[in-house]
């Protein structure tokens, strides 16, 4: 006994030692040992770094970052969609891993990316961040309340500097500007902010002229049995309210966003006038379920799977994809005011944003159960 | 004979100390970033003399800054729930019970939820998890000492109903949180985590744990007794009812602290006490630094295969139980009536 107790208090002093040695960590003279371990990317890096610009991310924090940026780690899966619109061969990594579909419209060039995890499901592994030696980490998207001090933490424990950018819908112009000069694609990014604004300014203008009594109330459902509604003021309800329809599943108020489960009776007495599927949700077979005959736009085929590739056209993530959205759904139930052609926007929509020229077969794929469906 | 295998016993702890102190410098020397194993030692030998720094920046983040505080983490952790596992274990004489049985971690859990939520920043949303913690298992001693003829029965049986309360409090805040921010938030608070830990989180939380680790650590012998039955303790002149409450209080102190840092991390407070009593016996004056020593290296393990693994983290939490349960059947069918 008398031994245990001497080797924990040996050891207890070695961690003792230990945090004390690490907790007065002064800036002490850095001096480059050659055989390091890491890469030789490194010594290019720091010489960039040599030039830094003073930047002050949407939360106010101030970060000094390099001023010429060519390796970018996304911090979560919205980044990444964002990240890829703008400068996809400045990624050194992913968020998540890509499916085997996605790859359908993204270049499999970035299948051999290392796959860093998820910040916000503590799942951001830093040292495999660390070892792809980006220049700077990059969070996008709505503020989480932790925001500052998660980016600081970031930055403190990988020595990156680590920002974060607002993005939602009606910030997403602005924040492709502000994003293409911090990483240097301010071309690129003045041409997707440029699409942005218009399409929302046209969806704007457009769902204004729509009067009340005509606007169509809509059901957007998902799940194994379609009864899973997204709810009104969600950001996945985002496009439905854009284009100036209406949701129909606002009877929770009580519940802040979220999915939630509804009743068959519950729809029965909502009668939408459209219903919209999430991909993989009860498309296929919703015209043999009896009990959804009981639903006007089910008898009247006024029903539509939301297309999905590489990302769900109304959300899932909810980012840029969106805005393609807004002109399909806009399309799709307002085919008199939203005077577009869905294949021509699709194919421009895809090559400026996910640098992919889709082919007509594509198209169809997409478009099949909404657009194309008569 | 009894001699011999209190010997045997002693021998065994002192092992398990020499070879947690191998594990927990080779966790230094794990992890997706290259540190090699001289630059490493190297670094470690002068922090320890105080020489001056001669490696590079990122070497000194990985090692200091990412991987100390997650492996104080696991040892802290895995320690204090293996302690507080089998402290309950003794108290209630039943092999099946775990740290949250009186409901710690199912109220740590819901004021986590609550907090996250409200959207309360970071070092509130522990603090609260700690006092929900307490709170419920507060909740369920006071129900229990209403229970006259069994209270070691009436206090699990309140800490069950406390537990399922608060836990369908979180699936409650669950379904009502907003699904793209704050619901992910949640769940993956609620998976266990020791990746992120913030070094002072640590520190903070290390005082009750080491605390309640201390308390039970004085209280091994005494601890010999109660598990031994109620009325023997008392025939040996043992205040079984300030027993229980010191008991409970420290190990639940352990728990909620633990949780309110890691989230919930499953098995390790069950399974480790086992493992622990296996090796040395029933003998909590060597039983229990057995666990707590164990419990401290099984974490570190676990948390080096978390980050080793993929290039992203996975959830210790999924891990234990990956590698507990398993390993706890293996046990059971090979030497099932040691259990």
């Amino acid at each position: 006994m008398k031994k245990t107790k001497t080797l924990l208090s040996l050891l207890l002093v070695l961690l003792l030692v230990l945090s004390a040695g690490c907790s007065n960590g002064s800036p002490q003279e850095p001096v480059d040992v050659p055989e390091s371990g890491a890469d030789a990317d490194s010594s290019s890096a720091k010489d960039s770094e040599d030039s830094t610009v003073k930047f002050t991310d949407s939360v106010g924090r101030e970060v000094e970052i390099p001023a010429d940026i060519e390796r970018i780690a996304p911090s979560g899966p919205l980044a990444q969609v964002v990240l890829y619109t703008l400068c996809p061969d400045k990624l050194v990594g992913l968020a998540s891993d890509l499916s085997d579909t996605q790859f359908e419209y993204i270049d499999s060039k970035y299948k051999s990316l290392p796959v860093f995890g998820n910040f916000y499901a503590d799942t951001l592994n830093l040292e495999a961040v660390m070892s792809a030696n980006p220049q700077v980490v990059i969070d996008i998207g709505e503020a989480k309340a932790t925001v500052n001090e998660d980016m600081q933490g970031v930055q403190d424990k990988t020595g990156i500097p680590s920002i974060f950018i607002n993005m939602e819908l009606d910030t997403m112009a602005e924040a492709y500007r502000t994003l293409g000069k911090v990483v240097g694609e301010e071309e690129q990014a003045e041409k997707l902010a440029k699409y942005v604004e218009n399409t929302l300014a046209e969806a704007k203008e457009k769902s204004a002229s729509i009067p009340e009594e005509s606007k169509v109330k809509v059901y957007y459902g998902q799940g194994n049995a379609g009864l899973t509604a997204v709810v009104r003021g969600t950001v996945h309800s985002d496009v439905i309210d854009a284009v100036g329809a209406i949701n129909v599943a606002d009877s929770q108020e009580n519940i802040r966003g979220g999915a939630s489960d509804i009743s068959m009776e519950q729809l029965m007495l909502w009668q939408p006038d459209a219903v919209l599927l999430a991909p993989g949700s009860i498309y296929d077979d919703v015209d043999s379920r009896a009990e959804w005959q009981e639903i006007n736009a089910i008898k009247n085929k006024k029903y539509y799977e939301i297309p999905e590739g590489p990302y769900n056209w109304m959300g899932r993530p909810p980012s840029v994809n969106r805005i393609i959205g807004i002109k399909w759904l806009g399309n799709l139930l307002y085919p008199d005011i939203y005077q577009y052609d869905m294949d021509k926007e699709t194919k421009e929509f895809y090559k400026l944003f996910y640098h992919c020229d889709v082919t007509d077969e594509q198209i169809n794929k997409l478009l099949e159960n909404s657009t194309h469906k008569y | 004979m009894i001699n011999t295998a209190e010997k045997r016993g002693r021998w065994l702890v002192l092992v398990a100390a020499v070879m947690l102190v191998v594990v927990f410098v080779l966790s230094f020397a794990l992890g997706k970033y290259p540190v090699p194993p001289d630059t490493l030692l190297h670094v470690l030998w002068s922090k320890l003399t105080n020489a001056a720094k001669d490696w590079p920046d990122d070497i000194e983040l990985v090692i200091f800054k990412i991987r100390m505080p997650r492996i104080f983490a696991g040892a802290l952790i895995g320690a204090g729930l293996s302690a507080a596992g089998a402290a309950y274990q003794g108290l209630f004489r039943n092999p099946m019970v775990s740290p949250d049985v009186l409901g710690a971690s199912a109220g740590a859990g819901f004021g986590a939820a609550f907090s996250l939520y409200l959207g309360l920043n970071f070092a509130f949303v522990s603090v609260n998890a700690f006092i929900c913690g307490i709170i419920a298992v507060g909740t369920a001693y006071l129900i229990s000492t209403k229970v006259k003829q069994n209270p070691t029965l009436g206090m699990v049986l309140a800490g069950i109903m406390i537990s399922s309360l608060f836990t369908s409090g979180t699936s409650y805040i669950k379904l009502i949180a907003d699904p793209d921010n704050t619901l992910p938030l949640i769940t993956y608070w609620l998976m266990g985590s020791i990746s992120s830990i913030r070094i002072n989180e640590l520190v903070y939380a290390s005082i009750p744990i080491l605390s309640g680790m201390f308390i039970l650590f004085l209280l091994r012998w005494k601890m010999n007794l109660v598990a031994v039955g109620e009325d023997e303790a008392r025939s040996m002149g043992i205040n079984t009812k300030i027993m229980r409450i010191i008991i409970v209080s420290a190990a639940t102190m352990i728990t909620a602290a633990c949780v309110s840092i890691s989230g919930m991390i499953g098995w390790v407070g069950l399974v480790i006490p086992h493992f622990s009593r296996m090796a040395v016996g029933h003998d909590y004056r060597v039983m229990l630094p057995m666990s707590m020593i164990m419990g401290a290296g099984f974490l570190m393990i676990v948390d080096n295969f978390a980050r080793m693994l993929a290039t992203l983290e996975i959830p210790i939490g999924i891990l234990t139980s990956f590698v507990g349960a398993p390993f706890f059947l293996y046990l059971i069918l090979k030497r099932g009536n040691n259990v």
